[in-house]
């Protein structure tokens, strides 16, 4: 019988929802992304990328989750790669909502704006919720203006990669039918992205079914239409999957009769035994941090030790000097699955930085006041404006922090015998 | 400054790995490089960051005790006022809503008006409870903080929803210890564009759903299950927070801060920065600075100052008399209003009532108001002396950040209401609790049974319905909460409904009628029970069945709406009738087309008609109208509506109309003339009739007939008829003239230019060459200049040729020929000074710098065109403002002022009102004084461009010609622009002329209106300014006097008309006489020793002003002049009975006309006053005609 005594949080092991990524879903995504992987068949960033995400609520909402940020921030976490959100509830391709009172810039001109400003050597475009409500009729409109917003980025020297809208989920009965005649058009929508992805030689990653099936085991909206915490959790690891990135899970196994080791998706070394104790020493270097875990599912991600050789008996493990999981000797030689570790505080924390580095970054670009310090109210307050600019070293101390936070870090594993 | 400047955290997470060491080098560095960029830039700031408006001493600081305060409240007789709660138990109060428990809920923001950069939010939501029942808050708990500019706050559904800048937030204490500690965003993508104008004013509606505001520069896109909702400017939300369901319930208003619902759910609101008090809001109305609309409704108060917050009276403390009267914040003045209803057609009338609560103190500025669980009224008194979002700095220091107070106000010797438990009662308790007069209670209790849902609350609800007592003589009212209470836990309960929808009351039916929309799709008959409602007795019971008819979305509906025609209608039955049956219009046009009886009755079909925009149907109206088929009152519509969308074939039947004998319209030719004009500017099309027929009008004897039919052949560019043209350009009358000058110029080419260089030879009567001269400008304009040059240089002195100046002044081109030409020669030193004056007048400001326009002043200066220098300096340094600030303190004579604010020279009440007369090109200065700070008022003088308010922004529309147009917006529709100008003048332009339409800073105030002022008087002139709104005699009264009057000016043979006919003589011909405008003086007197008079042949000397009434609804009216001594006065062509100052005038609908002789030698110097009064058992509504 495995103890499992979870330091920060007690929940009960449920599932290994990536691996059931993999499995399941990414067949779907494969065959949607198919075309383009022959062409694009590595997706990487690179030191100095600025990453732009833009689009809709789907982007606007990960602001305060940071998922997609986290996820590509500890992905390459040597480079130094700075992200910027671009998201606008209501948006469409053509930049609707973000209309102000003046006109011009129009309300394209203000998004062509934005992205100028911005910077972006690449844009993951999220577009065609908002527009999917058109329906069929819609589609051509829909598809001249996300060519024109893609010849737009393509200008700037920038890669584009094009998400899928998100499913609509029912949340009560009543609604079933409207959400049923929805997802006809956000499908119809999304094969109409990927068509001009395929045209255009442009990466696309279909979330719609991929989240459908998730959506059927968990609950990852808060309305029906926005993802919440735990949408966004499954939406950043579609998104790797679909960019072509391996799991950032792992296994690490040691055979404690000859300190052969054997790791995947992380490095194991300086195993150890104390000759008194019978403790044995190890640590490990994730590649990658993980995702931080949502707080209203029980999820964890694959991170699997397994300990062969032992002596009979009850061993417990401690991380980095604290005590983490207890169990039997035949337990650890089947492996056990641990989460929590410092690393998962560490990504947390990362999190953390960032959603508070978005926070700066939105009232620099989407200030409140718009209209006095640079809309046409702007003799007015103008010169309040500079007070914009301030937000650049803030931002800029954010992203610092950043840095210092995305490296994972090595742990050191004891497993003491009870 | 170490504290500004933050040492970057340098704390790597553990540090075991080698590779890191390098990277920590880097990072040190690479952080010193920031601190020390960091350092520079803040040094740098502090230089450049200091605020445009240096910070002064700090003027006109209230003491800030609220003990001092309180001394300075004046209360309405027989109430008293005491503090409930001040800071530090709340700051800076925005919104105040009660929960169920009577605990006040508040939100109040510090970071208000903008968020520094490097600063937390920390804006809080504020529970004040009184435990001890002594009406002062003793326990203040700060329920969530960390919030950015919340301005709405509404307890519910176990927690309170926020407003959160871009979010609507709904935050919940789960572990019960008085904190939130569960935030979720229930909605977002509101706008944020302008602080003052976030989503604002929440409140329950009777139907349980949530409602709140939002205003003009924020343009709002929220995500929804149900779709995308959209919401660019003004207007009101309304949600259903269970389900998300999201709709626009009103459009437009400026501000709107501040709604609420009556006690049979019916709506108002209030604008923070319109000027028509209360706003009769039903579904889709659509008020004034709705983009796009053609369309919009009035308030009910024009002329009355800015409100914010709003609550309606009830229950059993305030005074009886009072129950269903509105109580609003005038802020700016710093006084409480009140206004009492009435019910009139299918809307309401709104009399304002006199102020509950005034004070001097400047910074008391109520902007919420909430009658309590104990009946007593509760203020939000933001507390702060500077009040102007834009037009003063954000960083300006004496903006107030740390205080707030709640006013309680009660009335002496009347008990408190005792509210009833309503958290933990049962059911049925709650249901009864649906029966008591408060408000409050109500609706707290409708709340409660929402939350508790639909399986515990029916069965109980269905008993509690069965057994009311059918003899109460509120037995529908408690129905109609049952209803309401049905549709808050979403079940329709069909034969509830039916009983409501038979009630006697029409409240009640009013109320079930709008559930039938509601439920539309849901329940059954529909069609017939809109059918029903559409032919009811009352006409608010119509208004809401016309409204509903739309969700049916087919003809026949259309076909029911148009029954409402069958009864008598108003403007609002007439406003919900147009918008159902455009809203309808793809359902019906198609079977209309087919059918052209569709709507069986012509009155109803011509309304149909004209109330599209469909370019099909016209030929139908035409023929309607041409066979006198439709309605008089609708005959002005349907020439707009064929000059906007008829073909060749309808505009020809116009023709024909208009050159034939028979005239159907009551102005006739005219009216066709001006319909084909119009025609042709906004489609360019024309009927191809014979042109030739129009001829023999254009030398006719009506003048204005002769005119429109010279300026259609210009319009038409009808080349033949130039002769004709250039005789009548010899016309005697000036305006036959320009009229054939200006026909022309549109007909162009090189025959009408010689016609025009002609005119201009040294030949010809002095007025045709500088009429010719400018005409040609719009041909070769090096040419004109040239021309132009020789005229001015031979002309004689006596001759004005200042008008010769204009068109080449309005455009860059023609700026620089004359600038040019002049370099070449001289012209006289008094001309060119003319043209500086000219200059000064008439160019834009944002063309002030260019080259031409500087090219043009050299020029003139170098013939001797300096002005004098200003007497009063227009370039004020912040040290001499605060000089002069003082000064008009002290010694400034407000009296004088308003005398100088009136001179016609300095041209003040052209573009401003007061109290609602006065011209509209910019904002209403009634409570100015109270609202800013005399400083801003200085710099709003000499800077126009730099203080423009909300409302008054300029716009520029590029016509595809090339040319330009300035204006505020009125208007913005797919068909047409409509720009106000600087000489407050509606210009229309069609869209299928513009190139581009820009909004652009700027004001149409010229700068230097004021230089030519001694000091002393713009001393005055601001004091007079500074003055308005406080109470005294700077405070427009709120009863209707009449403000707006027209004078008559003598021309000549006004003598020869008055000796001949009599004094009757302007009250019957008064078109044919010279009338100017002229306005009341703040008190609402018209000073009659400013009148020119007139001196008959029996000696008298007579004065004649006259004034509108324009009457909703017909009936007897009466009208109180301040005295009779002298007056002779008319209504129309018929003498009034004047042997009392009161006099009864039966009036239909429309507006009327009334002229007013005074006698000066009989009348004396006393000034006149005139108030408009209902009459005593009269249902006639009327009002005063107000504007320019």
């Amino acid at each position: 019988m495995v103890k499992y005594h979870f330091r920060l949080f007690s929940f009960i092991y449920l599932t290994c929802i990536t691996l059931l990524l993999n499995e399941t879903f990414v067949s779907e995504t494969d065959e949607n992304t198919a075309p383009q992987k022959s062409y694009q068949p590595h997706f990487e960033l690179k030191d100095g990328d600025r990453v732009v995400f833009l689009g809709n609520s789907l982007m606007e909402k990960d602001l305060k989750h940071g998922y997609l940020e986290v996820a590509l921030t500890s992905r390459w976490p040597n480079q130094d790669i700075t992200f910027r959100n671009l998201g606008w509830s209501g948006d469409t391709v053509f930049g609707d909502a973000r209309s102000y009172f003046t006109n011009p810039p129009s309300a394209y001109g203000h998004l062509v704006n934005q992205l100028n400003e911005a910077q972006p050597t690449v844009v993951f475009i999220a577009y065609g919720a908002n527009e999917a409500s058109e329906g069929e009729a819609g589609i051509p409109g829909f598809s001249k203006g996300l060519n024109q917003l893609l010849t737009v980025i393509e200008d700037l020297e920038a890669k584009a990669i094009l998400l899928s809208p998100v499913p609509h989920f029912t949340k009560n009965d009543s609604d079933v039918k409207q959400s049923q005649l929805q997802n006809e058009n956000l499908k119809r929508y999304s094969e109409a992205i990927s068509e001009t992805a395929l045209e255009r030689d442009v990466r696309f990653i279909n979330l719609f079914h991929s989240l459908i099936e998730i959506g059927k085991k968990f609950d990852i909206t808060t309305n029906g239409i926005h993802l919440n915490e735990t949408g966004y959790y499954f939406l950043s690891s579609i998104i790797e999957t679909g960019l072509g990135l391996p799991s950032r899970e792992w296994s690490a196994q040691v055979d404690v009769s000859d300190f052969t080791t054997w790791a995947k998706g992380a490095t194991i070394s300086d195993v150890k035994k104390d000759k008194d104790t019978g403790n044995i020493q190890f640590s490990i270097d994730d590649h990658y941090l993980p995702y931080p875990l949502p707080a209203h599912e029980q999820i964890t991600q694959n991170r699997e030790i397994k300990m062969t050789g032992l002596n009979k008996g009850s061993y417990s493990l401690t991380v980095d000097g604290e005590y983490f999981i207890t169990a039997t000797s035949s337990e650890w030689s089947e492996g056990v699955k641990i989460s929590n570790e410092p690393s998962y505080n560490q990504a947390n924390h990362l999190r953390d930085l960032i959603v508070k580095k978005n926070e700066l970054y939105f009232h620099k670009y989407r200030p409140q006041n718009r209209t006095y310090l640079l809309g046409f109210r702007s003799h007015e307050q103008g010169h309040n404006a500079v007070e914009l600019n301030q937000f650049d070293s803030l931002i800029q101390k954010a992203e610092d922090q950043i840095a210092n936070y995305r490296m994972p870090n090595t742990n050191n594993y004891k497993l003491i015998r009870q | 400054m170490v504290n500004i400047i933050l040492l970057p955290e340098f704390k790597p997470f553990g540090s075991t790995k080698k590779n890191r060491e390098g990277r920590l080098i880097f990072y040190a560095f690479r952080n010193v490089l920031h601190t020390i960029c960091k350092v520079i830039l803040f040094i740098a700031m502090t230089f450049t960051a200091v605020p445009l408006y240096a910070q002064d001493n700090l003027r006109s600081i209230p003491e800030t005790d609220p003990q001092h305060q309180l001394e300075m409240l004046h209360v309405a007789e027989g109430f008293e006022v005491n503090l409930f709660a001040s800071e530090p138990m709340l700051v800076k109060p925005i919104q105040m809503n009660w929960d169920a428990e009577g605990r006040l809920w508040v939100i109040g923001s510090a970071t208000y008006p903008q968020l520094k950069p490097g600063e937390e939010p920390e804006d809080k939501i504020y529970i004040l409870d009184d435990t001890t029942g002594d009406g002062k808050a003793d326990k203040s708990t700060v329920f969530a903080d960390g919030l950015l500019m919340p301005t709405g706050i509404l307890p519910g559904d176990g927690g309170a929803y926020v407003a959160n800048s871009t979010e609507l937030l709904h935050l919940k204490d789960t572990n019960g210890d008085g904190k939130a500690d569960e935030r979720s965003v229930v909605l977002n993508g509101f706008g944020t564009a302008d602080t003052h104008h976030l989503i604002n004013s929440f409140k329950w509606g009777p139907d349980g759903k949530l409602y709140f505001n939002q205003a003009i520069y924020n343009h709002s896109n929220v995500e929804t299950p149900f779709g995308l909702r959209r919401l660019e400017g003004g207007g009101v939300w309304q949600l259903r927070p269970e389900t998300l369901e999201l709709e626009v319930f009103v459009r437009g208003l400026i501000n709107p801060w501040g709604l609420q619902f009556g006690r049979w759910g019916e709506s108002f609101m209030t604008d923070g920065a319109g000027g028509e008090g209360l706003n009769y809001a039903f579904p889709e109305a659509t008020f004034t600075a709705t983009p796009g609309a053609e369309r919009v409704l009035k308030g009910l108060n024009p002329g009355q100052p800015k409100h914010a917050g709003l609550e309606v009276v009830s229950g059993r403390h305030l005074p009886g008399s009072w129950e269903g009267d509105y109580i609003t914040n005038d802020y700016r003045a710093n006084r409480i209003n009140r206004f009492a209803l009435e019910e009139q057609g299918s809307g309401y009338v709104s009399i304002q009532q006199e102020d509950l609560l005034w004070t001097d103190h400047v910074a008391f500025r109520p902007v919420d108001v909430t009658v309590g669980p104990d009946g007593a009224l509760y203020i939000a008194d933001w507390y702060n002396p500077i009040i102007q979002h834009g037009e003063v700095d954000f960083r300006d220091s004496r903006r107030d950040k740390n205080h707030g107070r709640i006013w309680r106000i009660t009335m002496k010797d009347r008990p408190l209401v005792e509210p009833p438990q309503l958290v933990g009662a049962d059911t049925q308790e709650l249901l009864n609790a649906l029966k008591l007069p408060e408000n409050w209670t109500r609706s707290q209790a409708k709340q409660i049974l929402k939350e508790r849902g639909a399986k515990e609350v029916t069965p109980v609800l269905e008993e509690w319905i069965e057994n009311l007592n059918r003899e109460d003589l509120d037995y529908e009212h408690h129905l109609t909460e049952a209803l309401w209470v049905y549709q808050a836990v979403n079940v329709i309960n069909e034969d509830l409904l039916s009983k409501l929808l038979s009630a006697k009351n029409h409240n009640a039916r009013a109320a079930a009628v709008r559930m039938i929309n509601y439920w539309h799709g849901t329940i059954e008959n529909v069609t017939t029970l809109l059918r029903e409602a559409v032919a009811d007795k009352h006409p608010r019971v119509r208004l809401e069945a016309v409204i509903a008819l739309r969700n049916q979305q087919n003809a026949e509906a259309a076909n029911i709406a148009l029954t409402v025609l069958e009864q008598t209608m108003d403007e609002y039955l007439d406003f919900v009738l147009w918008q159902t049956i455009r809203e309808l219009e793809p359902y019906w046009i198609e079977e209309f087309k087919a059918d052209p009886n569709l709507f069986g009755e012509p009155g109803k079909t011509a309304f149909a008609l004209k109330s599209v925009s469909n370019t099909d149907v016209i030929k139908h109206l035409v023929k309607l109208y041409e066979n006198n088929q439709v309605p008089i009152e609708y005959h002005d519509d349907v020439l707009s509506a064929v000059s906007a969308w008829g073909g060749i074939a309808d505009l020809n039947s116009i023709f024909d109309l208009a050159v034939g004998d028979v005239q159907i319209h009551e102005n006739g030719r005219n009216a066709y003339f001006s319909a084909l004009e119009e025609a042709m500017r906004r489609q360019r099309k024309k009927p191809d009739r014979d042109l030739n027929q129009i001829v023999p009008f254009t030398d006719g004897e009506d003048v204005a007939t002769a005119i429109g039919a010279v300026d259609l052949l210009g319009t038409w560019g009808a080349g033949e008829y130039r002769s004709q043209l250039a005789i009548l350009a010899r016309d005697d009358n000036e305006l036959m003239q320009k009229a054939a000058l200006g026909a022309l110029s549109a007909i162009g080419g090189d025959e009408s230019r010689e016609i025009l260089i002609n005119m201009t030879s040294t030949t010809q009567p002095d007025k045709l060459r500088l009429l010719a001269t400018a005409h040609l400008a719009s041909f070769n304009i090096s040419e004109a200049a040239r021309i132009a040059i020789t005229v001015l240089q031979d002309i004689p002195e006596h001759v004005n040729v200042s008008d010769l100046f204009t068109p080449f002044i309005s455009q860059a081109e023609g700026t620089r020929a004359l600038a040019e030409e002049l370099m070449k020669s001289e012209i006289q030193a008094e001309v060119a000074q003319l043209g500086m004056q000219v200059m000064q007048r008439q160019l834009p400001w944002h063309r002030h710098d260019d080259d031409d326009a500087v090219a043009l002043k050299q020029a003139l200066e170098a013939s001797g065109g300096t002005l004098p220098p200003d007497r009063m300096p227009q370039e004020l340094s912040d040290e001499e403002i605060n000089t002069l600030e003082r000064e008009i303190r002290t010694t400034a004579d407000p009296a004088r002022g308003e005398k100088i604010y009136r001179r016609n020279a300095l041209m003040c009440m052209n573009c401003h009102a007061l109290g609602g007369a006065g011209g509209l090109a910019g904002p209403d200065l009634s409570s100015l004084g109270t609202s800013a700070p005399t400083d801003n008022i200085i710099r709003a003088l000499i800077a126009p461009n730099l203080n423009v308010k909300e409302g008054y922004e300029l716009t520029q529309v590029f016509r595809n010609d090339g040319s330009v147009v300035m204006g505020t917006n009125i208007r913005q529709t797919s068909s047409e622009v409509v720009l106000r100008n600087a000489a407050d003048q509606e210009i229309s332009i069609s869209q299928n002329q513009i190139d581009v339409v820009e909004t652009v800073s700027g004001s149409l105030m010229p700068p230097g209106l004021t230089s030519r002022l001694e000091r002393d008087e713009f001393i005055d002139l601001i004091g007079f300014l500074s003055k308005l709104g406080e109470p005294g005699d700077y405070r427009g009264p709120s009863n209707r006097i009449v403000r707006r009057w027209q004078v008559l000016n003598e021309t000549q043979g006004t003598v020869e008309m008055l000796n001949e006919h009599g004094l009757f003589y302007p009250a019957r011909d008064s078109e044919n006489l010279n009338w100017s405008q002229t306005y009341s003086k703040v008190s609402g007197n018209l000073p009659v020793e400013e009148l020119p008079v007139i001196k008959l042949g029996s000696g008298k000397n007579i004065s004649f002003v006259r004034f509108e009434v324009e009457v909703l609804d017909e009936g007897k009216i009466s009208l109180l002049f301040n005295t009779t001594d002298g007056i002779v006065a008319w209504n129309g062509e018929e003498e009034l009975n004047l042997l009392s100052q009161n006099v009864n005038v039966d009036l239909s609908t429309g507006i009327h006309q009334l002229t007013v002789a005074i006698d000066r030698e009989l009348h004396g110097e006393k000034a006149l006053q005139v108030e408009l009064k209902d009459a005593d058992n009269s249902s006639a509504r009327a009002r005063l005609v107000m504007g320019k």
